[in-house]
């Protein structure tokens, strides 16, 4: 169930959140530094330099497999981007979908983690797969923690 | 896609499940089935498989439920490719109107997050840990004091009997009935607080699944729901999960906990 809406609309924005025993300054890391991607992201490296209007692309085994724009980039704090997915041929003919990330201090040592998926106007298959969110965040969790990578670790 | 789409929208069933969703958007089988009386489970969900195909449905799994949602884009795209045409300037006009104020997306976090309304939560982690330990860390208070706001925990977990979840200081804090209990895999209880008790309404319901995925990883879900309609309030103690949560992963994979 979702919130009430009225008619027809879009599938909801989805909104993953993840508390983590790392500064906003190691996750901002972990999320911007292939280095760290290989190990919690699907296996995937991402080139980008994370400035606005910046095209970004995640590959895996040197294959695109996510791309898009950086919409916004506050570093440490927030990153827009839109998401194009072209990991299977169902959701590379989605339009593409906008993914936020946005970290806070919370807490003594601790960040929360927010990762908005939304824009699913045109994009259903992405939209059905969006559940990978929740496997990446436990995935970047588990490598800033305990230094290796949820599975196989 | 146009021929899908034309098929797909051929047969009176599946016009009745489309208006049913136009009606109220995320119906699950169960609610959904009851728009086609006469029609078995097995044919509603082929209806709802046509449409999907068609993708003038999508459908998202919540926790064992599948919601689905209505997918306006292809029957717009067949308006404008085949109606415009032979348009009533007038009516179209009107459409547009009526398709940009209802496609307008949800943008803020809080609206997205469900937050206000939303008669169930669902939260999902990941977990390196055997489901044996993630069990004993959601039923003992040798680990719930340590992740769940330094809360003891007590119960026998067995269907029917009653858990008991008090604060550092040993003040009441939840307590309910264990609905159903399959260890390491699933546990429903009742939910009730002094944060969310309205009364006269029915306490509120907490799932927690176990599955396997991938080795040596548990996917753990929660899911946190009112009976529809109900007045209790269970936004803001949902909003908590994820806290809770994560500090269950910190302690199982680290052994410490999450904050000091």
């Amino acid at each position: 169930m979702t919130s009430e809406r009225a008619g027809v609309s879009a599938p909801p924005d989805l909104v993953f959140t993840t508390f983590i025993r790392a500064t906003p300054e190691a996750v901002w890391r972990a999320i911007t530094e292939s280095d760290f991607t290989v190990r919690y992201y699907y296996g995937s490296t991402v080139e980008c330099d994370w400035a606005p209007g910046s095209p970004y692309v995640y590959r895996i085994d040197g294959e695109p497999a996510l791309e898009g724009v950086i919409l916004e980039s506050v570093p440490e704090r927030r990153l827009v981007m839109t998401f194009h997915a072209t990991w299977d041929d169902m959701v590379a003919a989605d339009r593409p979908s906008r993914m936020t990330w946005e970290l806070e201090p919370a807490g003594p040592g601790v960040t929360k983690v927010t990762v908005i998926h939304g824009g699913f106007e045109a994009a259903n298959e992405t939209y059905r797969q969006a559940e990978g969110a929740a496997y990446i965040l436990a995935g970047l969790k588990t490598l800033l923690e305990t230094g290796s990578p949820l599975a196989g670790g | 896609m146009d021929d899908e789409v034309f098929r797909a929208l051929a047969d009176p069933s599946r016009r009745t499940l489309l208006d049913r969703l136009f009606e109220r958007d995320g119906q699950t089988l169960g609610e959904l089935e009851t728009a086609l009386p006469g029609m078995t489970r097995f044919g509603t969900m082929k209806h709802l498989k046509v449409l999907e195909t068609a993708n003038l449905v999508t459908s998202r799994k919540v926790g064992r439920e599948r919601h689905h949602y209505l997918n306006p884009v292809p029957i717009r795209r067949i308006h404008d490719r085949w109606l415009d045409r032979y348009r009533i300037r007038a009516a179209d006009l009107l459409d547009d109107l009526r398709l940009s104020l209802e496609t307008d997306p949800m943008t803020t976090p809080d609206l997205a997050a469900g937050a206000v309304e939303a008669p169930q939560h669902v939260f999902s982690t990941f977990i390196r840990a055997t489901p044996e330990k993630i069990w004993q860390a959601l039923t003992t208070s040798e680990f719930t004091t340590r992740y769940w706001y330094g809360s003891t925990i007590t119960s026998d977990w067995v269907v029917g009997s009653p858990y008991e979840l008090r604060t550092h200081d040993d003040k009441p804090a939840i307590a309910g009935n264990v609905l159903e209990a399959d260890p390491p895999r699933r546990l429903v209880m009742t939910y009730t607080s002094p944060w969310t008790n309205v009364p006269g309404e029915p306490p509120s319901k907490v799932t927690f699944e176990i599955e396997a995925a991938g080795p040596g990883v548990q996917k753990l879900t929660l899911v946190h729901e009112t009976e529809p309609g109900s007045s209790t309030r269970i936004a803001e103690v949902a909003a908590g999960w994820p806290f809770i949560l994560s500090g269950l992963k910190t302690l199982l994979e680290t052994g410490e906990p999450m904050t000091s």
